[in-house]
This record gives C-alpha cells, structure tokens and sequence, in this order.
C-alpha cells in the first residue's frame, strides 16, 4: 500500500463522506483511493478557491468538518482569500494539499507552502516521512476541530509515493482523542454581579452570537428574555436566529432598522449571549448610549468594540449560563415588563424597513421590491444566504422571515464568496431548497461554478441583483459627486450565461418577471439563475448612513 | 478635514448682525443641537452638541473660544472636544465677518473654517460626516440669518 492509499484509508475513518476539490499532480492518486470508496463524495469544482468556499458551506450547515483536496504550488495559492475567510469564520475544514517533491529543487510548481499558509492564518501539518503518514491526518482533524479553522494537511509527492507498513485498519480516528463538549459555568461571585445589574435594569437589550447558537441556547434566551422584557436582537451573522418572537428587533449595528436604533438608545443593560459584541454589533458603543454590559463568552476575556470590557463578564456556555441568571432572577422573584408595551409593540408591526422613495431606472426594477417577491414566494424551509456588496444592504433590510437557515456572508468582506458557499451547503442539505442572493460582480468572479451547480443538480436559485456595477464603489462614487464610469461595468444576459452552463437561467427586467422566476425554479428541480436588473438610483439604508449621512 | 464654507445675507445693518455674532449665547444657539453649559471668566465656553450622523446620535462635550475684532467686524471661534462614549474628537475653526450687502442695504455674512473627526467614529460615519457637517452649518447660516432678521425689528 502506498502513503497516498494510507491518507486516503485515514480520511475515510475519520467519517469524511464529502469532498471538493480540483485535481491536479499532488493530490490526484490519494483522490483516486479515496473514490474507490463508495461512501465517499468527491464534487469536482472549476477553481480551488471555490472548492474551499463550498467545503466551508458544507461544513457550516452539516457542523462536521468539511474536507477541500488542492494540487500543489499553484493550486495551493489559489486558496488565498477562501481559506483567510474560513479561517476568519473559524470554520473547521482539512486541507488535503499535495507538494513537490521533496527531493524535487528544480519543480516549477515548487513553492514554500507553510509560508503561505501562515499568512492565511489557517493552521499547517506536515508530512515528512511516510511512517508519519497517519498520525498526520489525525493530528489534521484533531486540530480542525478543537481549534475550529482549516488546517492543511501538506503532503509531498515522493512522500506520498512511499510504501506505507502500518496496519491501516487500526486507524484510531481524531474523535477518540477528544473528551467531548464540557459546558462550563462562570464563577459565581461574577454570575451573582451580573444578576444584581440585571435585576437593577429597566431597559434590556439582549444580542445573540454564534456562540449562543452553538450551545443551543435559543430556548433559554428567550425565556430570560421574557421574564425581564427584553428585546432580542442578533449579530449580523446570526440575522434571523430566533426571528418568530415579537419582540425581536433585527440586527443590531449598521444594519439595524431606525426603530431598533431608536429603541436601542433607551437601553440600560445589553446582555450579550456568544457574541464578541465587537464593533460592528455595537457601532463602538454608539448604538447604546446608555447601556451597561452583561457579556457571555467562552473566551477568558473580551474587549468589546467600544475598546472597554463589558461591566460584567462571564465565562462560560451560553445556554448554562442564560440559564443559571434566569434561575437566579427567578428564586428573587423578578420579573419586569422591560420593553414589552403595547406601543413597543405597535413600533416593531407598523415598521417599514424603506419609506423612501427612489425614481426607478428604465428597464429595471426597485431592488426593495424584488428582495420583498423573494423573501414572500421563498417559504421558511428555504434557507437564504446573503451575499457582499451594496445589494446586500438591501436584501438584508426587505428578506426579513424567519428561515431554517439564514447566513449573511460578510467574512474578511470579499466579494465572490456567497455563491460557492451556497452550493457547498446546498450539497449538506439534500431535498432543501437554498437561495442565494448577490451582486453581479460576485456572481460573475466565480461563474464558472454554474458549471459545478449544474453537474452537482443542486435546488439553488442564485437571484442576481444585477445593477451592472461594482455597487459599493458606485453609490461612493456619487456620494462625493466623482464620475461613476468606472465602477459600472456592463453584464451580458447572466440568464443565457447560467443556461449555457446547463442551468435554468432568466432575465428579469420587470416585477413579474421575478415573481413568474421564483416560481419556476421552486416548481423545478436543479439551480436556477435569475439576472434582476436593478436600479441603481436606489441607495441602501446602510449606504445612506454611512455615506450620505442620512438618518434612515 | 471637512471643510465649511457658508456665505448669506441678512437683511439687517452689519452693526444688528455684529451684536449676534459677537455674543457667544446667540452663537450657540443657532448650532443645530447645541447648548452652553458655562462661560468662564476668560471667555471660554462649555457647551454639548448632538450631532445626529444618520440614525446615530452622538453628544459631545466641546471647549469653544471666541477672539473678536471689533473694529473689523471679524471674529474667529475654535472648539474642540470629544464625545461622551469616549472614543472619539472633533476639532474645528471657523473665521466669521460681517460685510455691508452688495447694493449697500443690509449686510452679508462668509463663514469660512474646517472640522476634523478622529477616533471611533471616523470609521462608522465614512463619507457621510461631510454632508452631515454641510447640512448642520447651512442650518446654523439660516438660524443665524433668521436670528439677524428678529434682532433687526
């Protein structure tokens, strides 16, 4: 049996069953064992970065750790931006990354990997000799998932070529090295503080992270919340989470509605549940003028993006910990209406997330109104993910229901990532309609992926919000009153484009138009692009505040 | 660095415009947001100003400084300070002169002066601040021209 047979043994043990990659030199013999393996998946991408990107969707929404298989050199560095952003997103996914040969000085394709790699802040795990061979894919998959990020598994080609004299039915896989999940409670002294803070407040705020959704803490959240009147609201990130409740308010930061912010400023106390509260939540503190902070986290310290502490930190699992102040407040007897008022209440229903009105350019439609046909004619089993970009602004303001998944992609801040993470995790969701909304200009960098949705048959609808420029730098431009011309770039039909992929594809220039495409595709099976021409003229409330200083 | 550039007419006599622009109380009042806390012996004036940059109200507490000249009708104010939460400062001169109007009736005023925002903020507000900015001295020139008018009858 050869090192590469052994890797390839090892992957399968650790309980991979799916796959993204694109072949080439160093990976492509461990690629070959690993398809002998009926159990195993392995989707074929156009680009290794778009590979990462959908081992990062896959891993997200199945919560296992997602498997990317890249050649060497070249193929390694095309991993740039998606492995800084699954690294950012702390994701845990394994890298199988071939390498020159060791003895090989003179390879074209010979490059200093590790550098690389590091500079990625993905972790690195190299295989030296081919008696490491296994070790290393465990050391791989143990790091992934206690460190929660990539880790590249580096394995050079003559290393890999070696016999292996291991015994490769006693692979030990990562998970009996770990002793599982340990919920842990903060120190007392420090919960008692919190509680007196708390039982002190009028006005609560509480802002839910990832991390609360990782403990699973929705329940006790919102049974805290009730008790003290508190409003919810959610990172950016988490947009949605727990979005059924009345009085939930949205995001809190720049993508907060106006009634949030207005609401926000009465607060007291924000109670922060697995979220850093940092300074995109909190706007450096300025969305809360008047609050004191109660933060729970599993970090051993945070400073918030106010540069300060929160008043009182606690360490410890979201859902234990919601849940012994709940407990505390209980045996106290408090309870308090909070925000919970009838005209609160009135505030959150009559919301219009967009009053303003905007002349609509010919032969487009009003972007508001399309994110409005979408969220309406998608039901709540279709998870949305939101693309970057000035349409993101949009769609995340008027595709407000409550959905089984809801991701908004703003990582690292790049473009061209929504797409490829919707197929990855349209691929870990089978028989689940997914949606996608994004940019042209994202929907174009990686529109060779059409290809992979189109082969793969995944149900995605990729709803374009086509405005024929790179947005953000558009609405900046008119903002300072500069000559727009070159960030409009003009798109050929992105409809025609996706068909000649082999996927359904439409251009919408009217309302119904949209409404008949969204129909279509949930009618249909396989991925549908639908190219919404959209006016530029309107801005999104997130641009208007901050480069038009409007106070929308 | 944002600039101000605000030019208005009044029509009242450069000597009826002079009495408000020289009295710090008139002044502040006409800064969209703005109210004196105390004026020290030396002139100095304590004030807070809210400043609304989109949905986002920020206070901040600034230390303003008034120099005259009389004779010239000229005068300039110098304020700095920084904002409550803590994390950020504004910094901002402004030369102020009272003219009499082209046509010999009433007077014309020119504002001419920068404001800086550093820290927290600058990031949050982008290029938003400098029409915020614009707005609040076209509001204060039109306070201040309406204050004028009043002061005239």
């Amino acid at each position: 049996m050869k090192v590469s047979d052994a890797l390839a043994n090892a992957f399968v043990k650790e309980g991979v069953t799916t796959v993204f990659g694109l072949m080439g030199n160093g990976n492509m013999y461990w690629w070959h064992a690993l398809e002998q393996n009926h159990d195993v998946a392995i989707y074929e991408t156009r680009h290794e970065g778009t590979a990462l990107t959908m081992a990062e969707g896959w891993a997200r929404a199945s919560g296992q750790v997602g498997v990317c298989a890249v050649t060497q050199g070249p193929g390694l560095t095309q991993l740039a931006t998606s492995l800084t952003v699954a690294s950012r997103a702390k994701v845990p996914i394994v890298v199988f990354a071939g390498e020159t040969a060791l003895s090989d000085h003179d390879s074209v394709q010979k490059y200093d990997q590790q550098k690389f790699v590091d500079a990625t802040e993905a972790g690195f795990v190299p295989i030296w000799k081919a008696s490491e061979a296994e070790d290393a894919v465990r050391t791989a998959f143990y790091r992934a998932r206690v460190e929660s990020r990539p880790i590249v598994l580096n394995a050079p080609m003559d290393v890999q070529a070696e016999n292996y004299e291991g015994d490769v039915d006693e692979y030990e896989p990562s998970m009996t090295l770990l002793p599982g999940y340990q919920r842990v409670l903060p120190d007392p002294d420090r919960l008692a503080d919190a509680v007196a803070l708390i039982t002190e407040s009028k006005k609560p705020v509480i802002v839910v992270g990832q991390g609360a959704q990782k403990a699973g803490a929705g329940d006790a959240v919102i049974k805290l919340a009730d008790r003290i009147g508190a409003l919810l609201a959610t990172t950016l990130p988490m947009k949605g989470w727990l979005g059924d409740h009345e009085y939930h308010v949205g995001v809190s930061g720049l993508y907060a509605t106006k009634t949030a912010i207005d609401l926000f400023a009465e607060s007291d106390v924000v109670i922060g549940v697995g979220a850093s509260l940092n300074h995109y939540t909190i706007e450096h503190g300025y969305i809360f003028p008047n609050a004191r902070y109660v933060q729970i986290d599993l970090q051993p310290s945070i400073v918030m993006g106010s540069g300060k502490r929160a008043d009182h930190y606690l360490r410890g699992d979201a859902r234990l910990t919601v849940e012994a102040i709940d407990q505390q407040l209980e045996s106290k007897g408090v309870t308090s209406s909070g925000f919970r008022t009838a005209e609160v209440r009135g505030m959150l229903a009559e919301y219009d997330p967009d009053p303003r009105e905007f002349p609509i350019d010919p032969g487009t439609v009003d972007p508001r109104q399309a994110a409005s046909i979408l969220d309406e004619r998608l039901s709540s089993e279709v998870g949305v993910i939101h693309g970057t970009g000035h349409c993101s602004g949009i769609t995340a303001f008027f595709m407000r229901k409550p959905r089984d998944l809801t991701w908004a992609i703003n990582t690292f801040g790049c473009i061209g990532q929504a797409v490829p993470t919707a197929i990855g995790a349209a691929v870990a969701r089978p028989g689940k309609a997914m949606a996608v909304v994004d940019g042209d200009a994202g929907t174009i960098m990686h529109a060779s992926e059409l290809d992979t949705a189109a082969r793969l048959g995944v149900k995605l609808l990729i709803a374009v919000f086509n405005d024929e420029a790179l947005g953000a730098e558009y609405q900046k431009f008119v903002s300072k009153k500069m000559a727009v011309g070159s960030s409009a770039i003009p798109t050929p039909d992105l409809g025609a484009v996706a068909r000649a992929f082999g996927c359904r594809g439409k251009q919408c220039t009217t309302l119904d138009e949209v409404k008949a495409g969204v129909d279509e595709f949930m009618a249909g099976d396989g991925p549908m692009l639908l190219d919404i021409r959209v006016s530029r003229s309107v801005v999104s409330v997130p641009y208007s505040r901050l480069w038009f200083g409007e106070d929308v | 660095m944002i600039e101000i550039r605000e030019r208005f007419e009044v029509p009242a006599s450069p000597d009826a415009v002079w009495d408000v622009l020289s009295d710090p109380d008139a002044v502040v009042g006409c800064v969209p947001g703005a109210k004196i806390d105390k004026v020290a012996d030396d002139g100095t004036i304590d004030a807070s100003v809210l400043v609304k940059f989109g949905p986002t109200r920020v206070t901040f507490r600034v230390q303003a400084k008034l120099d005259l000249d009389e004779a010239a009708r000229r005068g300039t104010i110098s304020a700095q300070g920084k904002d409550t939460i803590g994390g950020t400062r504004m910094r901002s001169t402004a030369q102020f002169g009272v003219t009499p109007g082209p046509g010999g009736s009433g007077s014309a005023v020119a504002i001419d002066g920068n404001v800086e925002v550093s820290g927290r903020l600058a990031s949050l507000i982008e290029g938003g601040a400098s029409l915020v900015v614009k707005r609040m001295s076209g509001e204060f020139a039109e306070r201040l021209a309406a204050r004028c008018a009043v002061e005239q009858r």
